[in-house]
């Protein structure tokens, strides 16, 4: 019940989030908005940690559910089902580990006296 | 309108299916068996099976998606907890920021280039590595497909959060900033999840480093649409 609470005081941020957008056409998405709001809350301390923390932690344990319903999208996309799909695959794949080495070494390097 | 028995049935499937999954997946942790993986297989087959057009599917599921943007509000609390983290080290996060975008950026477009990915396809390979509200957004500024790019950003994720629980769990690189850093910059938040349960720290960083990536993204988007029509 605290969760589900604390997920509508979250989701409240994130309306006023969106309301500010709308608002003032900020090229900012409404979750970024919500973010800096509550941020700006807890250090005024208007709320403690506590409050949103059991509601902040039930949204992001479930991440990886709210992802699913953007994937069946290929069902629409058949001309993935061939080489073009490999090539994209191997597109993402090296990007990906390019992105990995180069931020790990940078944030390696410029942060030497890191634990 | 909103079609409501439309709306159970398809969340119903789709919460149904994660669970199962994650339940196998819990049994037997092989990569292929990932939840972002089978789930989506699963409804994809459903759709096939009944002759079920995604966008029916999606106007009754999609509010899961929408509830992407509350989970990106609620990584406040943990960067907030971290705040102290964050202040010793904001350099060198932005550095690697930075440099990781940059690297995506381009990377994606050379690679593209080189595997002849060309048109809106190509356009769509670039936002990848940032979170799905972020990605989609930039997409269509830069002139993407914003559909296909969530489905990038979710492959991206998962081969990223694979890859990143192994550094962890090897100490590669041996800072936890850098950890941290990486698997925000380059996963996003399916790394962020997946490394949040192995590493607190890590994962907050990676949270922080997701967020702040997408930011400085959006704000590059700009920048990225003046390269491509250069």
């Amino acid at each position: 019940m605290r969760t589900i609470w604390q997920i509508t005081l979250i989701m409240a941020f994130y309306g006023a989030g969106e309301f500010i957008a709308r608002l003032t056409h900020a090229p900012l998405p409404a979750s970024v908005i919500g973010l800096a709001l509550i941020l700006i809350a807890l250090h005024r301390r208007w709320i403690k940690p506590g409050q949103l923390r059991d509601g902040a932690q039930g949204l992001l344990g479930r991440m990886l559910l709210f992802f699913v319903p953007a994937v069946p999208v290929l069902i629409e996309h058949r001309e993935f089902v061939s080489m073009l799909g490999v090539r994209l695959m191997l597109a993402v794949a090296i990007g990906t580990v390019l992105v990995m080495v180069v931020t790990g070494a940078v944030v390696q390097m410029v942060a030497r006296a890191d634990d | 309108m909103i079609d409501w028995a439309a709306t159970a049935l398809w969340s119903a499937i789709t919460l149904a299916s994660f669970a199962v999954t994650r339940a196998v997946h819990r049994r037997r942790p092989r990569w292929w068996l990932m939840p972002l993986i089978t789930a989506p297989l699963g409804i994809a087959l459903i759709l096939l099976v009944f002759h079920v057009p995604y966008s029916t599917y999606r106007a009754g599921a999609g509010w899961l998606l929408w509830m992407l943007g509350p989970a990106v509000t609620a990584f406040a609390v943990p960067i907030y907890d971290q705040r102290a983290m964050i202040r010793r080290y904001w350099r060198p996060l932005l550095a690697g920021m930075i440099a990781g975008s940059a690297t995506s950026f381009l990377s994606g477009w050379a690679l593209a280039g080189v595997l002849g990915i060309d048109g809106p396809l190509r356009l769509s390979l670039l936002p990848r590595s940032v979170s799905t509200p972020f990605a989609m957004a930039i997409s269509a500024e830069i002139g993407g497909m914003p559909d296909i790019t969530a489905v990038f950003v979710i492959a991206t994720g998962i081969l990223g959060a694979l890859l990143g629980e192994a550094a962890v769990k090897r100490g590669i690189p041996s800072g936890r900033t850098a950890q941290g850093a990486m698997i925000g910059v380059a996963a996003h938040a399916i790394g962020t999840a997946q490394v949040q349960p192995l590493h607190p720290r890590v994962g907050a960083l990676a949270g922080l480093a997701m967020v702040l990536t997408g930011l400085l993204n959006l704000a590059l988007a700009p920048l990225a649409l003046w390269f491509l029509r250069g």
